[in-house]
């Protein structure tokens, strides 16, 4: 783990919701980074567990947890509805606003 | 009148089998209790009035033709709303999912529509299952039926509300860090949280994926072992259930329990517990003594560290998961703008304060430069206290701890301060991350609301759970 004790910052805090997807407004900003710092100061508890020897990439894995390489064929009748629970739909189609700024 | 709280799973069944009473009348009388009594608890989110009516009359036309019908046939039950029915609202109490009807059945719904269970009503819970209190859901409060001024413990608090005030017979929670258990413990309920695998995930709504779990909240093990048995096994749609093959003859009929060795877990002792609930874990470990059980100290040395894992491993699958919820897919409200503004504004707008919460956290600790400090070490730990518990079980056939340090705390006393509402799941959260089944069963101390007992047993050794669970009661 990090050896200075991280702590993140409002600035970060942006970035992340940046990175998340989510808006949210400035005066909860504050709030977010010290909720975030008072978890992260809480789980760095795990730095002083010694881990050298843990491989994780054994064990865990079994060829009969493998499927079988068939086809299999399912019940689609239901894709109109798929399409219904959509925002908006054109004919058979999912309908999304500009991706792109116009 | 019917007297809902003496109804258990096997007594409902026998009554309808010998004709006692109708499923139809059974669930007309239930829906009627619940239109006066749920207005003073608030576990439904949605009541699924004729859609049960239309359930229970199959079941009477199943017993008026004399064709056998299943235990679970005809039996009102609470379903988490984190879990699909088809074409029935399924919110997981977001605003974000206000919209939404299913479009397919979940597994565990369709394997317990076959056997013709009714599905009374979709039960209030925290935020897509992030909370331990229920106060995170976007829509209602719920109360603890055993006390109004505390929560009913969370995130399955509302189906353990609904069975607890007897506005269902029994329900189905999910279970990624202690929400079954937790609200079972609460409530005063059995609540089974099961091994990793042994029941699909298909058409749960995924917090973690390689935490979750579905399973029962019950008013005895009876019912809890009834409803498992039903519901477990392999499902070709989730690649990680397990071909799990458990019935209630499994059980083992003994009169005691020699020859079992029970592991009391040292560390979770070593927490500030409360007095009375020290004692009560003491009266059922002299119970268990009684019962013939061999009962030791045991030793589980990073069991800890549990809580500091789960709260990397699981924002990091929140973060992922949670991305589907673009305001889009399911569609919430008509924004203006671009793509990308409307991401913002729904995702913003329509998830709650702790699910942003752990969104925000999930994305930093996967994040470049930070991923091997913190996701790769917990991930690394959480093999460690797994393999801490393989060793534990050469020993012992079953570990013991309490389910929490406490008992139902009051509305709003955690709801501001999210480390303390996390703590609330520090004894449950181990049995999540060693992919363990675990079961809470009600115990009493001198004080008014009570504790649960937890019991873990090694992967797929339910039938241990239940054994014990039953003879625990015949005691009391």
């Amino acid at each position: 783990m990090a050896k200075e004790e991280k702590t993140i910052t409002e600035k970060e805090v942006e970035h992340l919701l940046e990175l998340s997807r989510m808006e949210i407004q400035d005066k909860e900003k504050k709030q977010l980074a010290d909720e975030l710092n008072g978890i992260l100061n809480y789980v760095r508890e795990l730095e002083r567990i010694p881990t050298a020897g843990i491989n994780l990439d054994a064990g865990d894995f079994s060829k009969k947890d493998l499927r079988t390489d068939q086809p299999e064929t399912e019940d689609l009748s239901d894709w109109e509805k798929l399409i219904d629970a959509f925002s908006e739909r054109k004919e058979k189609w999912l309908k999304i606003p500009p991706v792109f700024d116009r | 009148m019917i007297t809902f709280h003496e109804l258990t799973i096997k007594k409902t069944h026998d009554l309808l089998v010998n004709k006692e009473i109708s499923a139809f009348d059974l669930t007309r009388e239930l829906l009627e209790y619940i239109s006066d009594k749920d207005k003073e608890i608030g576990a439904y989110l949605s009541i699924r009035h004729d859609e049960a009516l239309a359930e229970a009359n199959e079941t009477d036309k199943k017993i008026a033709a004399r064709e056998e019908i299943d235990y679970l046939a005809g039996i009102p039950l609470a379903i988490k709303d984190n879990m699909l029915i088809k074409d029935w609202p399924a919110t997981a109490a977001s605003k974000i999912l206000k919209n939404y009807r299913a479009t397919y059945d979940a597994t565990v719904i369709k394997k317990l529509k076959e056997a013709g269970a009714i599905f009374i009503g979709k039960a209030n819970m925290d935020e897509f299952a992030m909370g331990s209190s229920t106060e995170n859901s976007a829509y209602q409060l719920t109360k603890n039926p055993l006390d109004p001024t505390t929560v009913p413990g969370g995130s399955s608090g509302g189906v353990a509300a609904a069975v607890a005030s007897h506005q269902a017979i029994a329900g189905l929670g999910s279970d990624t860090g202690g929400s079954i258990r937790q609200p079972a413990a609460f409530c005063g309920l059995v609540g089974l949280k099961p091994t990793y695998g042994a029941v699909s995930r298909f058409g749960l709504m995924a917090l973690a994926s390689s935490l979750d779990q579905i399973g029962p909240l019950t008013k005895n093990t009876e019912d809890s072992a009834l409803l498992f048995e039903k519901i477990c096994g392999e499902d070709k749609h989730d690649a990680t259930s397990k071909a799990v093959s458990f019935s209630f003859s499994d059980i083992q009929k003994t009169a005691d329990l020699k020859k079992m060795k029970i592991g009391v877990i040292k560390e979770c002792f070593e927490q500030n517990l409360d007095e009375d609930l020290k004692n009560s874990i003491q009266n059922s470990i002299n119970q268990l003594k009684t019962l013939g059980a061999e009962v030791e100290e045991v030793s589980i040395p990073h069991i800890d560290a549990s809580l500091a894992c789960y709260y990397i491993i699981l924002p990091a699958e929140v973060s992922a998961n949670l991305a589907r919820y673009d305001g889009l897919r399911y569609a919430v409200n008509e924004l203006g703008g671009t793509l990308k503004e409307r991401y913002f504004k729904n995702r913003g707008r329509n998830f709650g304060p702790e699910v942003r919460r752990r969104i925000v956290l999930g994305t930093f600790v996967l994040s470049a430069g930070y991923y091997d400090a913190y996701y790769l070490k917990a991930k690394k730990v959480q093999k460690l206290i797994k393999q801490e518990f393989d060793k534990a079980f050469e020993r012992y056939q079953l570990l013991l701890s309490p389910t929490t340090p406490s008992s139902a705390f009051k509305i709003g006393e955690k709801v501001s301060d999210p480390l303390a509402m996390y703590l609330s799941d520090i004894f449950t959260v181990p049995a999540n991350i060693a992919g363990l089944p675990a079961i809470s069963l009600p115990i009493w101390g001198g004080n008014k609301l009570p504790y649960g007992l937890q019991l873990i047993a090694p992967a797929l050794e339910e039938k241990r759970l239940f054994q014990a669970g039953i003879l625990l009661e015949k005691i009391k």
